[in-house]
């Protein structure tokens, strides 16, 4: 067996242009889904960065006492404010 | 209504259970218990009412001994009219000495995960028609859960995770169970040709499809010819990954596509035709670095009908891993396959990835032995995202979704690629089944790029933020942006049996 490329440089050119165009294409559908995920769900559309952690307000440094608190205290108390903050 | 297997339970166990659905104002729907004596009988039936209710439109599946949620019901009433299977997550009522619960974390609809294991467990809740046309309520309540569950997710619409406690159970058993039995009648049930092996230690059942053709596998490598040191020994890296691949593959129906940038050295070159011979071919890349259109190159200068993107620096380990992973698309819905990568010392390199929301090698730096979490990394199953250092798709997909953006020259094409993938209908899957070395250096930090970034998010931001093969419930423990995180809070922690979630 002899690799032997199946195509000429411009059928390979053309190849490369069109998988972009598809690429796009793909790239736009899966704009649209995002945005549209993010609409339904009252969330702004805004450019998209990694260093915020979506809803972790439940780890930030000054919500320490709180958990500390809420941990123990009376677990009837805690589970009727679990469900009222749940609700 | 609700359903039990009362074989083995005792009448404590079952009083729990009857307890919870009464607090939960379920006292006058019907309970099927099986296999219960009349004791049992008279324990259950002093609580609920016993029997069957042809007319109800959800049964929930619940062990004697665990107690059920509200929100576990809830979720069933609010959930659409397609939608008729649905499972949660677990509360384990067992205390470590921080005396927090312990929490079994599910990811969404895995089908490959569960032929494997029953990652799924034993409470769901399932429309009545499904439980009908799975064989009744009194088979289902009799065979064991991962036949029950492979039963229902067979015929059913949809399957919906919801990422809440469904149960709190007693059990101390944190690992999912495997019945090789279930997986080998429902291979024969949907029609996949494979066989089965049990491995009693995980336990994890391995789906082996039998290859019926041997199609041929274009692998393209791009490589600048670079040489570092290898086991002590000074190694072009692309000689040696070609080298090892012919040698050691017991697949052989492959052909060989370099993609060498300029500067890579003649000796290099001349190596590598004297090793690959015919089946290798040499395609000169003299652009700026993008490791996208490099690899796109590669492949349009092929014709296999299969397509393994290989980096320069790594090595076939096992020598079935192309058959392995190849076996994988006889299911039509596959798209994409990735091995057990390792790094040179055998600790993991990657076992797929996971989006937190930062796309991040699973299990890196880990033991080779390492299980994970609920044995997750024992098991083939579904995953968001594969990395490109070896990655197996057929040409097909990859023609129908672009190839690689170059829109990413540097980081994350195949993050991308694996979500244009999935999009368009298939599925990606990590096995663990097929191993190769991966020589990346443990150190290596990604040059980030903001506007990749800005790209991928602008793509795919709701799914890095809610992997759907991960948990919402434990994003939050893992900071991608701490330099100490695999020292400081692993996955296993994060997702493991050991690991207590003080967040409820």
């Amino acid at each position: 067996m002899r690799v032997i490329t199946p195509r000429s440089p411009h059928d390979i050119n053309a190849l490369l242009a069109h998988w972009a165009r598809v690429d796009d294409e793909a790239g736009r559908t899966a704009t649209a889904r995002r945005q549209h995920v993010l609409q339904a769900s009252g969330r702004a559309v805004e450019e998209y960065e990694f260093h915020e952690m979506p809803n972790d307000w439940v780890h930030r440094d000054w919500m320490r006492p709180v958990r500390f608190i809420y941990r123990n205290i009376p677990r009837a108390l805690r589970m009727q404010m679990k469900k009222r903050l749940v609700k | 209504m609700f359903a039990t297997n009362g074989y083995g339970a005792s009448p404590e166990a079952l009083a729990t259970t009857a307890k919870s659905l009464r607090r939960l104002g379920f006292a006058r729907r019907p309970w099927y218990l099986s296999n219960a004596s009349a004791s049992l009988q008279q324990v259950a039936g002093r609580r609920l009412a016993l029997g069957d209710d042809v007319g109800a439109e959800w049964v929930v599946f619940v062990a004697a001994g665990d107690r059920l949620t509200r929100d576990a019901l809830d979720t069933a009433v609010n959930m659409a009219a397609d939608v008729d299977l649905l499972y949660g997550d677990t509360r384990h009522d067992i205390r470590h000495d921080d005396q927090l619960p312990t929490f079994h974390r599910r990811p969404s609809y895995s089908p490959e995960r569960l032929r494997s294991h029953d990652y799924i467990g034993e409470c769901i809740i399932a429309r009545r028609s499904l439980v009908d046309a799975a064989g009744g309520i009194e088979l289902l309540t009799n065979v064991g859960t991962h036949d029950r569950n492979l039963r229902l997710t067979e015929i059913a619409q949809q399957v919906v995770r919801s990422a809440m406690i469904f149960n709190i159970s007693p059990s101390t058993n944190l690992l999912p169970s495997a019945d090789p039995e279930a997986v080998a009648g429902h291979l024969q049930r949907v029609g996949i040709t494979a066989t089965v092996e049990f491995d009693a230690d995980t336990p994890a059942v391995r789906v082996c499809r039998v290859l019926k053709q041997q199609p041929k596998i274009s692998v393209v490598i791009p490589t600048r010819g670079s040489s570092a040191e290898l086991r002590g020994v000074l190694t072009p890296f692309v000689v040696h990954a070609v080298r090892t691949l012919l040698e050691r593959s017991t697949y052989t129906n492959i052909e060989i596509i370099i993609v060498a940038d300029t500067p890579t050295p003649p000796a290099v070159r001349t190596e590598l035709q004297r090793i690959g011979g015919d089946r290798l071919l040499i395609v000169d890349f003299d652009q700026a670095f993008n490791f996208a259109v490099k690899n796109n190159i590669g492949v349009a200068h092929s014709s296999g009908d299969f397509i393994l993107l290989l980096n320069d620096d790594t090595e076939i380990i096992s020598p079935d891993a192309l058959a392995t992973m190849l076996a994988l698309f006889a299911d039509g819905k596959v798209g994409v396959v990735g091995p057990m990568l390792h790094f040179e010392d055998g600790t993991i390199q990657s076992a797929g990835h996971v989006f937190t929301p930062d796309p991040t090698d699973m299990y890196r730096s880990q033991p080779a032995g390492t299980r994970g979490a609920h044995n997750y990394v024992r098991v083939q199953r579904e995953a968001s995202s594969v990395i490109a250092a070896c990655l197996l798709t057929s040409r097909s997909v990859f023609e129908a979704v672009g190839g690689l953006s170059t829109q990413f020259p540097g980081n994350w094409n195949d993050i991308d690629y694996s979500l244009k993938v999935q999009q368009a209908g298939y599925s990606v899957i990590f096995t663990p089944h097929a191993k190769f070395f991966h020589f990346e250096s443990k150190t290596r930090v990604a040059l980030r790029i903001e506007t990749e970034v800005a790209r991928l998010g602008g793509r795919w931001g709701d799914i890095l933020d809610d992997d759907p093969y991960f948990n919402p419930r434990l994003q939050r423990f893992i900071n991608m942006w701490r330099s100490d995180f695999h020292t400081d809070r692993s996955y296993e922690d994060a997702l493991g049996p050991t690991a207590p979630i003080s967040s409820k």
